[in-house]
């Protein structure tokens, strides 16, 4: 009979110990071996401590040797030992519950304290939970929605087919994210970035769907600053370069499409620097915005009047029927001029030189039709002013300049006449250097130094930008780890891609095996593309920039503000980095126009949490703006010119100093 | 004299910092400020940071608390809410609750 109990005692389920007075093991059974993960025997003799409980049980924790620890929940009773007062100790292993319990609570702490807003319904689309962030950003509380359809929430901004486009995603798989408006309970509509996901139950029909939001508005609200600023003149409210160059693309495939024409003016003011120099700058900016209204008032209402900066502006005509009808136009323009304009109280006299190029006589690209309508300008000028003039095709010996140049480049790669330079980004708050763009040079031998703008150009042409962007890559990376062994401060090293090597569908397999042979790890190298083939190719390069990203490699906008800044790809790719184009540092200190734009950027960056960089930063009141405006990071002849590679070690050793 | 000896030594073990170990600290804390103030010492000690001490001291489980003064040490395990229980596990009798005869 007792040796049955004892056998009992031994396999029970639950650990059970017995303890003297004084808290020491006497007896442990096989299960409270385990619990201990030790052998029971080990137990005996053990100070366990005197036990104490407070009501029915207590939890105590046990520690392991791997840094977790178990819980097991303990009993006390008191009992006989060999004739002396003891304690017996019930251990029940708890570890399992307690750890989910804990997970539970964790997972309740960020739903209830997340800055995103979360909705649950169940599968019948009713709220069957919200968190505080929800009320936040809707003005509803919780007791105000349970049991409702988030239907409530509708904007009526977006049609049906889009709530169906949006569920056939979920029912296909699973996820729906992207921007949607809502409406908040006092009225007002305002956009999300919202991501759903359908929770799947047993059976395999979705048991909830959980929705998880963020209020944009400010960030859409600087996106829509920015596109106005990015693509129309402060000072005339005209079209400016960039919205220039689109209408002008699209003009040309429209014409192409139709065997249409397209006619191209380029005009600027004659002597408006002596206007600027003897009135001033104010009557200067007047003088141009009248200039742009009769410009305006000339022109029929498909064609396009752009101010391309200074006293510079063009005028697109598209379906021209003859060559003939730009120079219409540009003796309405001659016209409308020639009536003086009346500003601070002065008659100001005005004219205006005028070159033509037409689509597909003399030009049969955007680049050569700018370059022609430029040319004819300055012909016009040459004619006396005032009046205009069509290009005319001179002496071309730009192909063979454009032979040898491609002759040249096949070479250059393995005579080592390629180089690269490194320019410091520093940290405007600490002036510490936190990173460098690596330049490409190319030492022609018998040219000189060549531009990047000339040749990578004919790179691209010629597929030569593989090997060479291959090699840029291995040479930063090799330096960069150089700098490291030798005991310098790590940076990061920036790369500018191309558009052809992201293509290659091996590219992030490149840049692995590259990382690999230097040994550079991955977070020391950041790569940079320009925001127009970020976002004119971002379908084809959002897989392999998101491979680079997972390696831990980051990414890069350069030229950011000159292109079509869309929030859309800034929050799908996995940017970290936006660089300010140097044109808008350029003028920060006297336009207001760049002022607003370099603004807008770094409060667009500012709320995405995204690293900001001023490119071509030369004067301290650059500076002194850009400190002022909270932009993290910048780079430009103030803090260094691009450096060779051993400068570039000296400099950081001299900062470490 | 403005310098009070202490006469009460405890350790505390615990692991982790969990909402356990932490309201296992300040219930003990309470006790000794209320029991015998500037009169103790209280060391914390967390296992998990402290592998070779928990396993020297043979720490099993926690929270322990080690009585290390008044000779001879002592430990307890387990609940620290009830101050009489914790009190008489430790088999410490205060001055204050042992001259508080009558009233």
């Amino acid at each position: 009979m007792v040796a049955a109990l004892h056998k009992i005692v031994e396999d029970a389920p639950d650990g059970i110990v017995v303890l003297n007075a004084e808290g020491v093991v006497r007896y442990a059974n096989r299960m409270s071996g385990k619990l201990f993960r030790c052998g029971q025997h080990d137990l005996l003799g053990q100070p366990f401590g005197f036990p104490v409980t407070s009501g029915e049980a207590t939890d105590i924790d046990i520690p392991r040797e791997d840094g977790s620890w178990g819980v097991a929940e303990m009993r006390v009773a008191q009992t006989e030992w060999d004739g002396v007062d003891a304690y017996i100790a019930l251990l029940r292993d708890v570890t399992p519950r307690r750890h989910a319990e804990q997970r539970l609570q964790l997972s309740d702490k960020v739903f209830q304290n997340t800055q995103e807003g979360i909705v649950v319904t169940d599968g019948a689309g009713r709220i069957i939970s919200v968190n505080p962030a929800f009320t936040a950003v809707t003005g509803y509380l919780a007791e105000e929605v349970l049991g409702r359809n988030p239907k409530l929430l509708k904007s009526g901004r977006h049609d049906e087919d889009f709530y169906r486009a949006l569920w056939a995603d979920i029912e296909a798989c699973g996820q729906w994210q992207g921007e949607i408006w809502n409406r908040r309970k006092n009225g007002e509509i305002y956009p999300e970035w919202m991501n759903i996901s359908a929770v799947h139950g047993r059976v395999g029909e979705p048991a909830y769907y959980v929705a998880v939001f963020s209020d944009i508005s400010l960030v859409k609200k600087n996106e829509e600053r920015l596109h106005r600023l990015a693509h129309y003149d402060a000072l005339t409210d005209l079209p400016n370069r960039v919205l220039f160059a689109d209408r002008l693309h699209q003009a040309l495939v429209q014409a192409q499409r139709g065997g249409e024409q397209v006619g191209l003016l380029f005009l600027d003011l004659d002597r408006f620097k002596l206007i600027n120099d003897t009135l001033g700058h104010r009557a200067g900016d007047l003088l141009l915005q009248e200039v742009a209204r009769r410009l305006e008032t000339s022109v029929r209402a498909q064609d396009t009047v752009g101010r391309l900066g200074g006293d510079e502006f063009t005028v697109i005509l598209p379906d021209l029927r003859s060559p003939a009808g730009a120079a219409n136009v540009a003796e309405k323009i001659l016209e409308a001029m020639s009536a003086p304009f009346f500003i601070c109280g002065h008659d100001v006299f005005v004219t205006t030189s005028i070159g033509i190029a037409v689509y597909p006589v003399t030009g049969d690209s955007p680049e050569s039709l700018i370059k022609h309508a430029d040319m004819a300008m300055y012909q016009a000028k040459e004619q006396g002013r005032n009046n205009f003039q069509y290009y005319r095709r001179g002496g071309d010996d730009q192909s063979r300049d454009l032979f040898e140049l491609e002759h040249g480049l096949r070479h250059a790669l393995e005579r080592g006449e390629l180089r690269l330079v490194y320019q410091p980004e520093v940290e405007i708050e600490t002036g510490r250097i936190v990173a460098v763009e690596a330049l490409l040079r190319w030492d022609h031998p018998l040219r000189g130094d060549i531009p990047p703008a000339e040749f990578i150009p004919v790179a691209e042409d010629t597929g030569l930008i593989a090997p060479i962007g291959e090699w840029v890559l291995r040479e930063a990376c090799m330096q960069n780890q150089a700098w490291q062994d030798a005991g310098l401060p790590p940076i990061r090293v920036a790369v500018n891609l191309s558009v052809r090597q992201l293509r290659h569908v091996r590219f992030a397999e490149k840049v692995a095996e590259i990382l690999d042979d230097t040994g550079l790890d991955a977070k020391w190298l950041e790569v940079e593309l320009t925001e127009s083939v970020m976002m004119q190719h971002a379908k084809e390069t959002v897989g392999i920039l998101w491979q680079l990203k997972s390696m831990g490699v980051r990414l890069s906008i350069d030229d950011f503000g000159t292109g079509y800044s869309s929030l859309n790809y800034l929050k799908r790719l996995p940017v970290d980095t936006l660089k300010i184009d140097r044109s808008f540092i350029e003028g920060i200190e006297q336009d207001a126009n760049d002022q607003a734009i370099s603004d807008a950027i770094i409060a667009l960056a500012n709320s995405l949490r995204l690293r900001v960089v001023a490119e071509g930063v030369e004067t301290e009141s650059q500076l002194g703006f850009l400190r002022e405006h909270h932009c993290c990071d910048a780079q430009g002849f103030l803090f260094s010119r691009p450096l060779s590679g051993d400068d570039l070690s000296l400099l950081l050793a001299r900062k470490l100093h | 004299m403005l310098k009070h000896a202490v006469k009460y030594r405890l350790k505390l073990y615990i692991t982790d910092h969990t909402l356990r170990s932490r309201q296992a600290l300040e219930q003990l804390r309470k006790l000794c400020e209320e029991q015998f103030p500037h009169e103790y010492e209280l060391e914390v000690v967390d296992v998990l940071d402290h592998p070779d001490e928990a396993l020297a001291q043979h720490i099993l489980a926690t929270p322990t608390v080690v009585r290390e003064l008044p000779h001879p040490i002592r430990r307890i395990i387990g609940d620290l809410s009830d101050v009489d229980k914790v009190l008489a596990g430790l088999a410490l009798h205060p001055a204050a609750a042992a001259g508080m005869g009558g009233k």
